[in-house]
């Protein structure tokens, strides 16, 4: 009895030496609202200087992910970009801390930052879901009245092209968040079939459903690589982790009948509905799991990843993938490696048996960039004379101007008796992602734009075009692709919901979603009937999908 | 307690320490442990505050200090999922068959094994069928599903040229899903547990067996009557450490192996808990079913060592 004592007193000292190990990392220095007030009101009275006198010092963290590579030497924390940015504004980037690796440790680092009340630096851009926590942390600055004060009108009008960039980051009507722009239609689906086949077999271009079957019948049944043997499919998708996904996908096969699942799409009444409950999901799934039972979609689809039911594609053995533009460069580039002689073609995708027909869309915002809001006037200033400047100069620059060949010479690119090019010795280097924002400033239109102006045979005639050209003539299925997409761009559904995760959401968001995964997954294959879709609906609508649709139509009211 | 009977537990305890722990002569010995003791107090004992988090609703902006205490929400919660009861009798399946068979298979094994009489042979066997063992399962998930695919797998393609069976669609087939986990799981990992029985096999005194020739029994007898007597020491230690993970039916392989097909029949707590609780960032939801799981497998344990003292007369610690 008295060791037991014993035991529990050493016990009891030891768990309060460790509470009080959490309390001490605890601490509360909390400006006021009005203070903060203050400060953005007196920041936009003033004008943005080209460059400071006094030397500014911008504190920030960052992922360095696999994608950011260094000459000997260099590293994130010293490299020709910063130094670029100490000789022409004497900015100084100061790194408190990096994480490499999978982006999870960067996650996990923010997080565990602000469960230690740690002090945040000044700048936080970033391409990661923790963005909602840190909005919510409170510890970050309004943005909106500073952005409209301070961003110069290249970067302006960039963020114009979509105003619902900044949804995600709204809190009571505040902009807490500067979002990231990435070049529009960056995801958005078209198909490509086997040129090859289509020859061989002698098959039009497809303009509907009913056109793709046909297609799909011929590549299954009239053996399209002639090689004697049954084994080729019409189509090949993966639905593993959803049905509308990023490659693979089936999006557009449900577009045809005027809903894409897995995301929220606006209806006529201009509210917000789940797409995966829409009553034309079943002439989706109907369509589908026809196309299992014909044999035209091969039976492990329901396995696969999206990159594993590629594959179905490059080794030969499938006719036809759904995809963004880029698969141009990757994957598809394999299928020629694989097959002599095998080619492929970008083609609009087909049109519903009611003239219908929609594809998923693509978020243009990828990231977001937050300012802690005690941060010194000098260095949000500093902050915007350096993106505003990379705005101006870099994301369309101007012939003869200093990034008219690239961003840094010896990186990107080498100059050789005054002509730029590739030939960097020891390999190109991608110095554009040592940028504050990961790819400096991008104009969302404008890649897919310059894109489809040289697939209708206009000529490349600033750096930006010349830049676009070099890069698509290695793979010039992406011209036609490009051009696809832009034809199509009024197909394009995005998810409309952005926010934050709701209520609901986070608490029964996975179990709702795994209702309607597994039923759909099993009325393709089969293993429950078509009609069980009302149930499943229903189901998911008692379970708290009706409670999601209100929080998220609430969302969407109080954004747009 | 007065003051004066807790001196007298401090002067007990202290010689008490004196005597068993020796410094002065067995300071190496501690020193070695060092390392081991550091390791488990940083890694599991510093840690264990954390549990609070299980009766919070924590966040990480707010912090421990500020997320707000909600009880036994938390594991509420994890109750009236709907499907809760599927989930968790899944686990159970997966694992009670994993538990069984992960001792069934490398005992035989090793029995099997301690009969060759070629030592070549027998290195290499125990070699290759322990080298799954280093391979993780998210290679594995790839490979399994390329092997065990109804389109040109080899393990279809061996049934049905042998057999003369339909394909089994082993990794879409709920009931298959489940005999696939398991199976796939033996197959990983039965070399690795054979070596601690091939380990028990070679302490046996070999006058035991010597007798038992004299006395005439055959090979079979000797295993029945010398062999396994004396391997169920280990066995029981085994198996009750093994009852301390039976609601971890294996998070990587399943995560690597199941699809929506599946989720009736392969959804186990931790993929749940990872869809559930990891994907969306609610810690608190999953610390409280983390710590719901440590419970009945420290329960479990308890009982399996109750029960191997009572009934084997054994104790394991």
């Amino acid at each position: 009895m008295r060791t037991i004592l014993v035991k529990v007193k050493v016990l009891s000292v030891f768990v309060l030496v460790c509470f009080a190990l959490i309390a001490c990392s605890q601490d509360s220095s909390k400006k006021s609202t009005s203070e903060e007030e203050e400060l953005v009101e007196e920041l936009v009275s003033e004008e943005l200087p080209e460059t400071f006198d006094e030397e500014v010092t911008i504190t920030t963290v960052r992922h360095v992910g696999g994608d950011v590579t260094f000459k000997e030497g260099e590293t994130i924390e010293n490299n020709v970009h910063t130094k670029w940015a100490k000789d022409k504004f004497n900015i100084n980037l100061d790194y408190l801390w990096t994480t490499s690796g999978p982006n999870d440790a960067f996650t996990t680092k923010i997080r565990l930052a602000l469960s230690s009340n740690e002090e945040m630096p000044d700048i936080i851009a970033l391409r990661d879901a923790v963005d909602q926590d840190l909005i919510d942390s409170k510890k970050f600055m309004p943005v909106g009245e500073l952005f409209d004060a301070y961003a110069s009108d290249t970067w302006k009008a960039a963020m114009e092209e979509d105003p619902s960039v900044w949804y995600p980051y709204m809190r009571d009507g505040e902009k807490m968040a500067i979002p990231i722009l990435d070049y529009a239609y960056n995801g958005d689906t078209v198909l490509f079939i086997r040129e090859d086949w289509m020859k061989n077999l002698n098959l039009d271009a497809p303009e509907t459903i009913d056109d793709v079957e046909k297609i799909m019948d011929a590549f299954v049944t009239q053996d399209p690589d002639g090689n004697g043997k049954d084994d080729t499919y019409g189509l090949t998708i993966g639905f593993k982790n959803a049905l509308n996904t990023w490659m693979s996908g089936a999006d557009w096969i449900f577009g045809a009948y005027g809903t894409i699942p897995n995301q929220w799409n606006e209806t006529e009444e201009g509210t917000l509905e789940n797409g995966s409950v829409n009553p034309a999901m079943k002439d989706g799934l109907a369509t589908l799991k026809s196309w299992m039972e014909k044999g035209y979609i091969n039976k492990e689809s329901g396995l696969w990843d999206e990159t594993k039911a590629s594959e179905l594609f490059t080794s030969g053995r499938a006719g036809i993938i759904a995809g963004p533009h880029w698969l141009v460069d990757w994957p598809l580039p394999d299928t020629k490696t694989n097959i002599d002689g095998a080619e492929y073609r970008a083609y609009p995708i087909p049109t519903g048996p009611n003239g219908e027909a929609g594809r998923r869309g693509t978020a243009i915002n990828n990231g977001a960039i937050l300012i802690n809001k005690d941060a010194d006037p000098e260095v949000i200033k500093a902050f915007f004379v350096y993106q505003n400047y990379l705005f101006d100069h870099y994301a369309n620059p101007e012939e003869g101007g200093e990034f008219e060949h690239g961003f840094a010479e010896g990186y990107d690119y080498v100059l050789q008796d005054g002509e730029a090019s590739r030939d960097v010795p020891g390999g190109t280097i991608a110095a554009e992602k040592y940028s504050l924002t990961f790819d400096v400033a991008r104009i969302p239109s404008l890649q897919l734009e310059t894109l489809n102006k040289l697939a209708n045979g206009g000529e490349a005639e600033t750096p930006f075009e010349r830049k676009v050209k070099l890069n698509a003539d290695v793979n010039p299925e992406i011209y036609e692709a490009a051009k696809i997409v832009i034809e199509q761009k009024d197909l394009a559904m995005p998810n409309m919901f952005t926010g934050a995760p709701t209520e609901t959401q986070q608490s029964r968001g996975q179990s709702l979603d795994k209702i309607l995964d597994e039923g759909f997954n099993k009325i393709i294959y089969g293993e429950l009937p078509l009609d069980e879709f009302d149930n499943l609906v229903e189901r998911w609508k008692s379970s708290g999908g009706d409670e999601l649709t209100k929080e998220i139509n609430e969302w969407y009211d109080s954004v747009k | 307690m007065d003051a004066q009977s807790s001196t007298t537990i401090r002067v007990k305890h202290k010689r008490k320490v004196k005597s068993k722990w020796n410094m002065r002569r067995n300071w190496p010995l501690h020193f070695f442990l060092l390392p081991a003791v550091i390791l488990a107090f940083v890694f599991s004992y510093a840690p264990l505050p954390g549990i609070i988090m299980a009766f919070m609703d924590f966040k990480p902006y707010l912090g421990f200090s500020e997320s707000p205490w909600v009880g036994l929400e938390q594991f509420k919660r994890m109750i009236e999922f709907e499907d809760a009861k599927q989930v968790i009798w899944n686990t159970l399946i997966i694992s009670a068959m994993k538990i069984i068979l992960n001792l069934i298979v490398p005992i035989v094994f090793a029995i099997l094994l301690n009969e060759v009489r070629k030592l070549l042979f027998k290195r290499t066997i125990q070699t290759l069928v322990y080298l799954p063992y280093f391979l993780s399962w998210v290679i594995l998930g790839g490979i399994m599903l390329d092997m065990l695919s109804v389109d040109g797998g080899i393990v279809n393609n061996f049934l049905t040229s042998v057999f003369g069976i339909d394909p089994i669609f082993f990794l879409g087939d709920g009931d298959w899903f489940r005999f696939t986990a398991v199976g796939t799981d033996v197959w990983k990992e039965f070399g690795y547990s054979a070596i601690v029985f091939l380990a028990a096999l070679a302490g046996i005194n070999p006058d035991l067996y010597e007798a038992a020739t004299i006395d005439g029994a055959n090979r079979f007898q000797q295993v029945i009557h010398i062999t396994l007597p004396s391997l169920l020491p280990i066995t029981i230690v085994v198996a009750t450490l093994a009852l301390g993970n039976v609601l971890n039916a294996g998070f990587d392989q399943i995560f690597n192996l199941y699809n929506p097909l599946v989720y009736d029949k392969g959804d186990i707590i931790d993929t749940f808990v990872y869809r559930e609780g990891l994907l969306g960032g609610q810690f608190s939801f999953a610390t409280a079913v983390g710590l719901f799981k440590s419970f009945i497998g420290m329960i479990l344990i308890i009982t399996g060592y109750k029960l191997a003292h009572k009934y084997a007369g054994y104790r394991i610690f």
